[in-house]
């Protein structure tokens, strides 16, 4: 590294690890308490109406989440080589060839693969990308007694929504003929899961779950704010954990006590002015999926570049109105990469001024479609309208084969260097 | 037309490409349509020029600027032809929404050619009445935005029309596939490609005559050569977007004759008609939805889109006595990437042999020949 940087002491948040690991406990407590009550098991998938699986009481499995954990704990690598030697596409997305892979190859599965809970029902959803859609299907090929529910939205262009504020994925307008088509479908969803789980939809309990995400979703955007200030507040490998959070589990408690607790830590840090490392010397924003099993974060951090805006955790995010609870759900879709790439683009830019960055890092992740193929216009976007320099580093978010730590050092090293 | 060598000039992707640029030259408008799955009806009526985007997939040097390797050579190839500038005179842009490369390509061709005409049309994900119910708004939303942008209302007389130029050309591509399947066609299966990628590029009640000419001059003939073809192994072929007649010689100069395909280019493009007595856009919306060839990113409730995608497969395999299937995949194709274990599964559920190739560009046609050799003389095996 450039002799500029010198390693610093670097301060993650412990408290807020410990109170994750304790937030995943209490959501394995949860599942195994469901399944002893006979509940059934749903695969659901970000951006999807995952609310729905507290208001029915559903055992609920997350298979990016799964992979993401795999590769967090650097097992990853067996179970992508058992998908491609099934012949799934080696450009297919990572969490897909983990998960398919975990099934081909129960064996190299942690947990007892996505937590030894085989899906009654798997809710397809076209809300976020096509490979929902299609890691659905494969489900639905590999265990043929699945139900697959599936569940449509548009991909949000900027006539129907005109600008969206991606943090809280609220826009200005939501057309008519899109509202009414994805709320029928909640409807339909809710009522498959009274027929899947035998029991009537609770409005009352509905209520309490939707007050308990607004309250999570509430935090979780005061966070993402708090993230931008002066020094960057928090470490990526502690803000990392988060999309876990905002993806799929808003409505839980213990995900509510998370938020509240970590809120009033990242608080207590910004008041007493006080950094991931103690001088800060570059700002950068991030943009793709975290290469779950890699330190790049730390390693750089430690080094005074933080990470004060990391639009791929804020994607994650969105705000929950109990007062309207299916027109939260259907704005769950409004993911930036599922909306106008033009209007994202547009907010990427208030949002990096915002954070006052000097440069963006941008992981290509292999076989996300989705979120790749926009990185080289948003580069051009941000240097042609920001002077905002970026680096693109090729990162599946689940192989560290294809991404060792030094490689990627190397490659951006020299990007570092550039902007001292 | 004035034999049948005349063909291939007609039907060739440069010839239709020209034809479709001297029409606008005339001032017709053309949109470039990236997806397949689009009711071009629509943009015909409107007497606009429905132009399927197509590249080449040999020659990627601009579009790695914006597209990293991994994409399916289709986009890149399209992008690339974007950078060189050959899109330029393009009047607008379409494309579905139901695949994340085509909706990317639409972005990347948005923000790179600035077209005064852009659509993502809402194709939805399921086939069932209220996905029909929404698309029929969504087809009719399109048609507005087209008006505005004509500056002339689209009348349903125009739309019904438009639904039986389509027909028409439907039938009669159909015809030459039945042909070919039994023997009556003196083409090869690339110049076949040629006949159905060019219905995309021109003017379709153009593209029907041209084929009348060429079933005209084919039926003038009072004996064709032999075709051999009672010797030659059948075979189905699969895959999303070919465009490369050469991969197709190559299996036919191996002893085999392409009888049957779901490619789409190929059958899944034209295989089925709207219905002309229905209100034009419940017409529209029951065929690209929920009646026509079936699309493997469209599924109904509580199923699986492989069975019926299978069910597609078997049914021509049986009408056109095909002995096997060769799966032609684009490893950056991502709808390919995760159908193909389950179509290859389900082939062999129904004893059906099929070989996978995988189409890396520039073509190594050693590798190409030794493959599909082995596949035939197995195929040929399996009935002796
Ligand atoms: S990584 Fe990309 S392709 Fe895979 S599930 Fe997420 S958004 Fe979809
Ligand atoms: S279907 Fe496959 S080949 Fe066609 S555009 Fe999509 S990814 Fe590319």
């Amino acid at each position: 590294m450039s002799k500029e940087l010198k390693v610093q002491s670097w301060r993650p948040l412990e408290e807020v690890q410990k109170l994750f690991r304790e937030t995943f406990q209490s959501h394995i407590f949860r599942l195994l308490q469901l399944r002893e009550k006979g509940k059934p098991v749903g695969w659901f998938w970000a951006g999807s109406p995952v609310e729905l699986a507290y208001v029915f009481d559903v055992a609920n499995i997350f298979p990016e989440q799964y992979t993401a954990f795999c590769a967090a704990r650097k097992k990853s690598d067996k179970l992508i080589d058992a998908a491609i030697e099934y012949q799934y596409g080696e450009f297919t997305c990572d969490y897909l060839k983990c998960s398919v892979g975990s099934i081909l190859n129960s064996e190299a599965a942690p947990l007892g693969g996505h937590c030894g809970l085989k899906p009654d029902f798997v809710l397809d959803s076209r809300m976020c990308c096509y490979g929902h859609h299609a890691m659905s299907e494969i489900f639905a090929n590999l265990y043929t007694e699945v139900k697959r529910f599936i569940i449509d939205a548009p991909y949000w262009t900027k006539e129907m929504v005109g600008k969206v504020d991606f943090l809280t994925k609220m826009p200005e307008r939501i057309s008519e003929e899109e509202l009414e088509f994805v709320i029928a479908q909640l409807w339909d969803l809710m009522h498959f899961l009274e027929e899947i789980t035998g029991e009537k939809l609770d409005e009352e309990h509905m209520k309490r779950v939707f007050e308990v995400s607004e309250k999570t979703s509430r935090n979780l955007i005061e966070i993402a704010n708090l993230m931008l200030s002066k020094p960057t507040p928090m470490s990526q490998m502690d803000y990392r954990d988060f999309p876990a959070i905002g993806f799929f589990i808003t409505a839980a408690d213990y995900a509510l006590h998370f938020t509240e607790k970590s809120l009033e830590i990242i608080k207590e840090r910004v008041k007493k002015k006080e950094g991931v490392v103690e001088e800060e010397k570059l700002r950068l924003m991030s943009q793709g999926i975290i290469p779950w099993y890699s330190e790049l974060y730390k390693y750089y951090e430690e080094r005074g570049v933080t990470f004060p805006l990391n639009l791929y955790v804020e994607s994650t995010f969105y705000l929950i109105e109990a007062s309207k609870p299916l027109e939260s759900l259907l704005r769950r879709s409004m993911l930036p990469i599922n909306c106008d790439i033009d209007a994202w683009i547009e907010s990427v830019v208030r949002r990096a001024k915002l954070a006052d960055v000097d440069g963006a890092i941008m992981f290509e992740n292999i076989g996300c479609r989705p979120i790749s193929f926009g990185l080289r216009a948003l580069k051009e976007v941000l240097w042609q309208e920001l002077g905002i320099p970026s680096i693109i580093v090729e990162a599946p978010q689940c192989d560290p084969r294809i991404m060792p730590l030094e490689r990627a050092i190397l490659k951006m090293n020299a990007f570092i260097e550039s902007l001292l | 037309m004035d034999s049948l060598t005349d063909v291939k000039r007609w039907f060739s992707k440069s010839n239709a490409i020209n034809l479709a640029k001297e029409l606008h030259v005339k001032g017709k408008k053309v949109f470039g349509l990236v997806s397949w799955s689009i009711p071009e009806e629509i943009v015909y009526a409107a007497d606009v020029l429905p132009f399927r985007l197509f590249g080449n997939s040999y020659f990627i040097e601009k579009a790695h600027m914006y597209l990293p390797s991994w994409c399916c050579s289709y986009a890149r190839s399209c992008l690339e032809e974007a950078l060189n500038e050959r899109f330029k005179w393009l009047d607008g842009v379409v494309a579905s929404k139901l695949e994340d490369t085509c909706i990317a390509l639409f972005y990347l061709l948005r923000h790179i050619m600035k077209p005064k005409f852009t659509y993502l049309l809402q194709v939805p994900v399921i086939k069932s009445e209220k996905g029909k119910e929404y698309f029929i708004k969504e087809i009719m939303r399109f048609e507005k935005v087209m008006e505005d942008f004509i500056g002339r209302t689209i009348f349903d007389e125009d739309l019904r029309r438009a639904i039986r130029v389509y027909n028409e050309n439907r039938r009669l591509l159909k015809m030459i596939y039945e042909m070919r399947g039994k023997g009556h066609l003196p083409l090869r299966s690339a110049e076949v490609l040629d006949i159905v990628t060019s219905s995309m590029l021109i003017p379709k009640d153009e593209h029907s005559k041209l084929i009348k000419d060429l079933l005209d001059s084919v039926n003038k003939m009072r004996r064709r050569e032999e075709s051999g073809i009672e010797e030659k192994v059948r075979l189905h072929i699969s895959g999303t977007e070919v465009l490369d007649p050469e991969v197709l010689q190559i299996i036919e100069d191996c002893g085999a004759v392409i009888v049957s395909d779901d490619l789409n280019t190929g059958t899944i493009y034209f295989w089925s008609e709207v219905d002309e007595k229905e209100d034009p856009y419940e017409a529209l919306a029951e065929q690209y939805l929920l009646r026509g060839a079936p699309n493997i990113l469209v599924t109904r409730q509580l199923s699986r889109g492989v069975d019926e995608r299978i069910e597609y497969m078997r049914s021509l395999i049986e009408e056109f006595n095909a002995e096997g299937v060769i799966f032609l995949i684009d490893r950056g194709c991502e709808v390919l990437g995760h159908a193909y274990p389950h179509l290859r599964d389900n082939l062999r559920k129904l004893n059906i042999p099929s070989l996978r190739l995988d189409l890396d560009y520039p073509i190594s046609r050693e590798h190409y020949v030794t493959r599909v050799r082995a596949f035939i003389e197995m195929v040929r095996g399996k009935h002796v």
